[in-house]
């Protein structure tokens, strides 16, 4: 039988050639489909308001700005808003779709017809969320850093971003970009595989994510956001009710971040385990 | 084969399904070796069931299984060996049939080079070679059932599971893949089909398992079924002869006999018995003695049809 002792005499690799065969089916049946349309929008939305912003600027002839001004006015938008609710919403149109969107395509016998051990099922489907999810807000953040450090726009702005201080920035927000893509992806890929319906687990999760200024230090460590924050290149003020806390050095905000990962897996892991295909209960 | 192929390749013990409070199926004892099994039985009986818990598509409220002694948790080993071809006409979005045979056979691991040389095979043994580009969305219900065969097969599977397996295909397909399976079957494989079409099941298999109500009602080789029954529903047997009056004078006299009718063209006799061994030993005799020239010996209710009637009470020709 030679599929059979193809199977067998290989361990690791296999796994690895079963995920890139995964890899290949996931990011062609599920991101590259009108349905992956609104989360492309999500990603792209803060390009069209910096696009909108300079705009208003052209047209009203104010000044170019400082690159100082604009690297602190960055900041916020990045940790304010792209972090906090684009990414936070894009995984969660990603990730959840993930395993749920299987049973509701009434698809995932596929995969669970196959010698594809689930916990490499999981691992597949989440590196394939990573992928994709990694891919789409990163090149919406270097659309966006391209935008505001425009000439014309900002002053020195082009030299700032590739030669200056501006590059290592845009790789750092790049890499917390997809720091924070996998963070909130094993969140909401182990969501999506614990209840049916994962909107109210997940305006709760923003929630908790969205106080964490107001958390005490302890309570902070709890969240994907407190780890990405410290990460980030420009620190952003968070108004006078934020209760100050140390940023967690860079290695252990990583370090934490990827731990966070790992625990999630196991646990989506564990739970694919006991996943059945019931698709008339779904 | 290996050497183990001889052995029960899937195993049932004590396995009870529940769906929230309704039953899938209840206390199920089975073994079933190599050859070709069927599991026949109305809509909603527990045919798919069983073959979903076979496969690890469910998870047993109660009991055991294995199959080749793997059991359904360790997908890795278990679909090594095993094929399933569902009943489930949903693909994953776009797909084309080339591709869902393909994929498949990646996801055992094999190299894209194997994998397409065994893609390539499965799809020509199932005829399905110039639809393979087409997107299986546009496929009709046959094609689908086809290019589900392929990927049941791609792999060379020990033990394949066929849910409805003939719905769909035209004649002649249909009989290529009877002949497929029988080609299975004679390798020493297990193939388990579920059919409700009561004659091809009866041409095709050497055991059935007939399943009602998420309970086993009978199972074994059909005559055998049929033999066991047959002390509350005597077996029909027909001869054609020369004189069947004198033959039903004289097997009218026996006590294993219940009813003996001649035929309306006078050349054939009907006989009901409670047991067929007894009767045929009776009518070599009664040949020997020159009583009679015999044509013919026909079981009447000897199939599959006759048992599913007896046993569930349906009427016979399809178990739907």
């Amino acid at each position: 039988m030679s599929a059979q002792n193809d199977s067998q005499a290989i361990g690791f690799s296999r796994w690895a050639r079963q995920v890139r065969a995964m890899l290949g089916l996931e990011l062609r049946k599920t991101f590259l489909r009108p349905r992956a349309l609104p989360v492309v929008l999500v990603a792209l939305l803060p390009v069209l308001l910096i696009g909108l912003r300079i705009l208003a600027t052209r047209l009203r002839e104010l000044p170019a700005q400082s690159v100082g001004d604009v690297a602190q006015t960055y900041g916020m938008i990045f940790q304010l808003f792209f972090l906090r609710l684009v990414v936070f919403f894009g995984c969660f149109g990603i990730f959840t779709y993930l395993i749920r969107g299987e049973m509701l395509e009434r698809s995932l016998h596929f995969y669970f017809l196959a010698p594809l051990r689930r916990d490499v099922f999981v691992v597949g489907k989440y590196l394939a969320g990573v992928v994709a999810g990694g891919a789409l807000f990163g090149l919406s953040v270097l659309l966006q850093l391209a935008l505001c450090f425009l000439p014309g726009i900002t002053v020195g702005g082009r030299a700032y971003l590739l030669g200056g201080p501006g590059a290592g920035q845009a790789l750092t927000y790049l890499g917390v970009t997809l720091l924070a893509v996998a963070g909130y992806g094993a969140v909401f890929l182990a969501l999506g595989m614990l209840v049916k319906n994962p909107m109210i687990p997940a305006a709760l999760i923003l929630g908790w994510e969205w106080i964490n200024f107001l958390l005490p230090p302890a309570l902070k460590k709890l969240s994907v956001i407190h780890y990405l924050q410290s990460l980030c290149p420009v620190p952003v003020p968070h108004g006078p009710f934020a209760l100050p806390a140390e940023p967690t050095p860079a290695v252990l905000a990583v370090l934490g971040l990827l731990t966070l990962v790992a625990v999630l897996l196991f646990f989506a892991a564990r739970r694919s385990r006991r996943l059945e295909v019931l698709y008339a209960a779904d | 084969m290996s050497s183990g192929a001889a052995e029960s390749a899937v195993l049932f013990e004590d396995v009870s399904k529940f769906y929230g409070e309704v039953l899938g199926v209840n206390r199920i004892d089975l073994a079933i070796g190599p050859g070709i099994t069927s599991l026949v039985g109305p809509n909603g009986s527990g045919k798919t069931t069983l073959m979903n818990l076979a496969t690890g598509l469910l998870l047993p409220t109660e009991g055991k299984i294995s199959v080749r002694g793997i059991p359904p948790g360790d997908p890795e080993r278990l679909f090594a060996r095993v094929g399933y071809c569902t009943q489930f006409d949903t693909y994953p979005r776009g797909i084309t049939g080339w591709d869902f045979v393909h994929l498949y056979l990646e996801l055992h691991g094999l190299p894209r080079g194997r994998a397409a040389e065994g893609a390539r095979r499965a799809i020509a043994r199932v005829g399905m070679t110039d639809a393979a580009s087409r997107r299986i969305a546009g496929y009709s219900k046959g094609m689908k059932q086809r290019i589900k065969l392929a990927q049941a097969i791609a792999h060379d599977p020990e033990v394949l599971l066929l849910d409805e397996p003939l719905n769909g295909l035209d004649p002649l397909a249909r009989s290529e893949v009877i002949e497929l399976l029988r080609g299975f079957a004679a390798d020493g494989r297990t193939v388990i089909i579920s059919s409700h079409i009561l004659h091809e099941v009866d041409e095709l298999s050497d055991r059935v398992v007939l399943v009602h109500g998420g309970y086993i009602v009978a199972e074994g080789a059909i005559a055998g079924v049929r033999d066991e029954m047959a002390a509350e529903r005597p077996l029909a047997v027909l001869v054609r002869c020369d004189r069947p009056g004198a033959l039903a004078a004289r097997v009218f006299a026996e006590d294993h006999v219940v009813e003996a009718r001649i035929d309306p063209d006078g050349r054939g006799l009907l006989v009901r018995t409670r047991s067929s061994e007894q009767f045929y030993l009776l009518l070599n005799r009664l040949a020997g003695e020159g009583l009679v020239e015999i044509e013919a010996v026909v079981p009447a209710d000897e199939d599959v049809q006759a048992v599913y009637q007896y046993l569930i009470g349906a009427p016979a020709g399809t178990a739907t």
